[in-house]
């Protein structure tokens, strides 16, 4: 888990892009605001005091120009794109010039070209390139957080301010000393080249062989410092274009369009992402904050543990105060009821004082007895249900619940429903014939206690 | 990643506060069933002590009533049935008596009636409850006769309850 993730949520970001790859620095100060994006130059000094009072990540961003920095796409045999980019420093060592122990390398995209092929964009520096850049910027009053691929740069830069690409597109960096260009097509970067000296025929043969068919409309995106300058990198920009015709543009303010360029890929790294101060070259700055993201990522999940533990405990706490708050309603009702204290009878107290409040049944029975409904009233009961089934009693008794008759009815049906009537009428009874009856009618006996 | 010695403590304090939820997350559920049962066991005590209650609540309320009473026993049974019913014969045969609550007893006798008609006999009955504290009918035996509104035989069993101490 990389704890920069907690920095993305940040909707406000600043940082400084610095274009130190000429004999001027110019540093441009970027806001990005949600989806809004900012910016405006700052002069050196400036820009020196508010790199050191930019906190956050990252603060500074700055890159290489692709003499210092190899950008390049690698075909890697491999279905599998998490395979391929561990093959792909294999692969990079032989295409590189120099030992690949000796740089700082990184791999800006990956993507599937057929089913079983994938090409990784690899970007390498030698680590004393990096190193006498950082040198460079360190004197002239920045740490760099941040070392990018200036071909990248231009090109998602482009992208950013003129869309994508129809078909071809050169952006053409016009410096104080170099002649840079990124070629893409559509929305892909192809490659690019930096040359010291434009008007030799280098350029224009690496052009051909990028660009397969010279006459095909090509978009040229002019930016830099030495665009506008009489003798400078943007002289060649007419033989250029006439030998790769197409529509041409001037970017806003062409001097500032690299570094801030820088600026925008380090405040939303999403395309073709790129940072050669890494490994052992990494902004002391950037270990400190990269440290202190882990410590709250820390303290976050510490934090989310310490509430699950004081849940945890509250829940338990909660249920053994109401534990104890009915153990101690059970001891006292049961205490009052059993006439003694039971607080050291836990477990068994309903029993004590049911047995003890049961002791004295028996002694108030008679109370129970004397007020309960009269017997007659009984009685009266079960007579009426006889004479609606036309049912003759011989004789009653009747004891509490308990009731025996004996009688006869028109037929053992009219008896066995009548039978019925009694049960539910609250007399658990059990009918039963009787041979003695007198004639036509069915004797029966209806004796206390269920069938 | 080098930290320091306060935010290695940091780590380790976390991590064990993390073992220390997981082990108590996880032994949550079956600790909160087991309180949640124990929880019911005792709402149960509780609802069947309510019905002890109850039945307590009855039994002193019956008792009350008849400490209430000013007289301390009826009338003796043969005064009444001579009141209720003269003329008739009836047998009445003691059946004993016993302790009822503290400071009452029980007294039961037995009466015996032949050829009375229904109406006597609801008079009778009656006129014996409506003692205080009364001579209540507590079990009935009724054979019919051979006539409407005739019984040939009835025996029923009365209690009382008589205060023993003043």
């Amino acid at each position: 888990m990389n704890p920069e993730i907690l920095r993305a949520w940040a909707v406000r970001r600043i940082c400084l892009g610095v274009d130190a790859g000429g004999r001027t620095i110019r540093v441009v100060r970027a806001l990005r605001w949600g989806p809004w994006r900012f910016w405006a130059p700052l002069e050196l000094p400036a820009a020196v005091q508010a790199a050191g009072a930019l906190r956050g990540a990252p603060a500074v961003a700055a890159g290489l120009s692709p003499r210092e920095c190899l950008a390049r796409w690698i075909e890697v045999p491999l279905a599998d794109r998490g395979k391929a980019r561990r093959v792909l420093p294999s692969l990079l060592d032989v295409d590189l010039p120099f030992p690949l122990e000796t740089c700082e390398w990184g791999v800006a995209a990956m993507e599937r070209t057929t089913p079983r092929t994938c090409r990784g964009l690899a970007v390498a520096a030698r680590r004393e390139d990096l190193i006498r850049r950082i040198d460079d910027l360190k004197s002239a009053g920045f740490d760099p957080d941040i070392l990018d691929s200036e071909a990248l740069a231009l090109w998602t830069q482009s992208r950013q301010e003129w869309g994508t690409a129809t078909d071809w597109r050169i952006v053409a960096l016009a410096g104080d000393d170099r002649l840079t260009c990124a070629v893409g097509r559509g929305a892909a970067w192809v490659a690019a080249y930096s040359t010291l000296q434009p008007q030799g025929g280098a350029l224009v043969n690496w052009l051909k062989s990028v660009i397969p068919v010279p006459n095909e409309s090509v978009e040229w995106i002019w930016c830099g410092p030495g665009l506008r300058e009489p003798g400078g990198m943007g002289a060649c920009r007419p033989a250029l274009e006439a030998l790769f015709p197409g529509r041409s543009r001037e970017v806003d303010r062409p001097e500032y369009f690299l570094a801030r360029a820088y600026a925008f890929r380090a405040l939303a790294p999403e395309a073709l992402p790129c940072n050669l101060r890494s490994g052992v070259l990494t902004a002391e700055r950037h270990l400190r904050r990269h440290a202190r993201r882990w410590m709250q990522l820390w303290m976050a999940v510490g934090g989310v543990a310490l509430l699950l533990v004081a849940l945890n405990l509250q829940w338990r706490y909660e249920m053994d105060r109401a534990n104890e708050r009915l153990q101690r309603q059970i001891t006292a009702e049961a205490s009052a009821l059993a006439g003694h204290s039971l607080t050291r009878e836990k477990g068994v107290e309903v029993r004590v004082a049911e047995r003890a409040v049961l002791a004295r049944g028996p002694a108030g029975l008679s109370f129970e007895r004397a007020l309960a409904p009269p017997i007659l009233a009984a009685l009266k009961t079960l007579l009426d249900l006889a004479a609606a089934q036309s049912i003759q009693i011989e004789e009653v008794t009747l004891d509490g619940s308990a009731v025996s008759i004996i009688g006869s009815g028109s037929d053992w049906e009219t008896c066995e429903r009548w039978g019925r009537k009694v049960e539910e009428a609250g007399y658990r009874s059990r009918l039963e014939r009787r041979d003695a009856a007198p004639v036509g009618r069915v004797g029966f006996q209806l004796k206390p206690g269920g069938g | 990643m080098k930290y320091s010695p306060l935010q290695k403590l940091l780590i380790a304090g976390t991590l064990l506060l993390l073992l220390a939820a997981g082990v108590l997350t996880v032994l949550l559920p079956s600790s909160l069933a087991d309180g949640w049962r124990r929880l019911e066991r005792k709402r149960q005590d509780l609802d069947r002590l309510a019905e002890i209650r109850r039945m307590a609540d009855g039994q002193t309320a019956r008792r009350a009533v008849f400490d209430r009473l000013e007289a301390s026993r009826p009338a003796p049974l043969e005064s009444i049935l001579r009141a209720a019913a003269p003329g008739l014969r009836i047998d009445v045969s003691d059946m004993g008596q016993g302790p009822a609550a503290e400071g009452w007893r029980w007294e039961r006798s037995g009466l015996t009636l032949k050829d009375i008609s229904d109406r006597d006999l609801i008079r009778l009955v009656g006129a014996l409850e409506l003692q205080r504290p009364p001579w209540k009918v507590v079990a009935l035996t009724i054979r019919g006769g051979t006539q409407t509104g005739q019984v040939s035989h009835v025996s029923l069993t009365v209690e009382t309850l008589t205060r023993t101490t003043p």
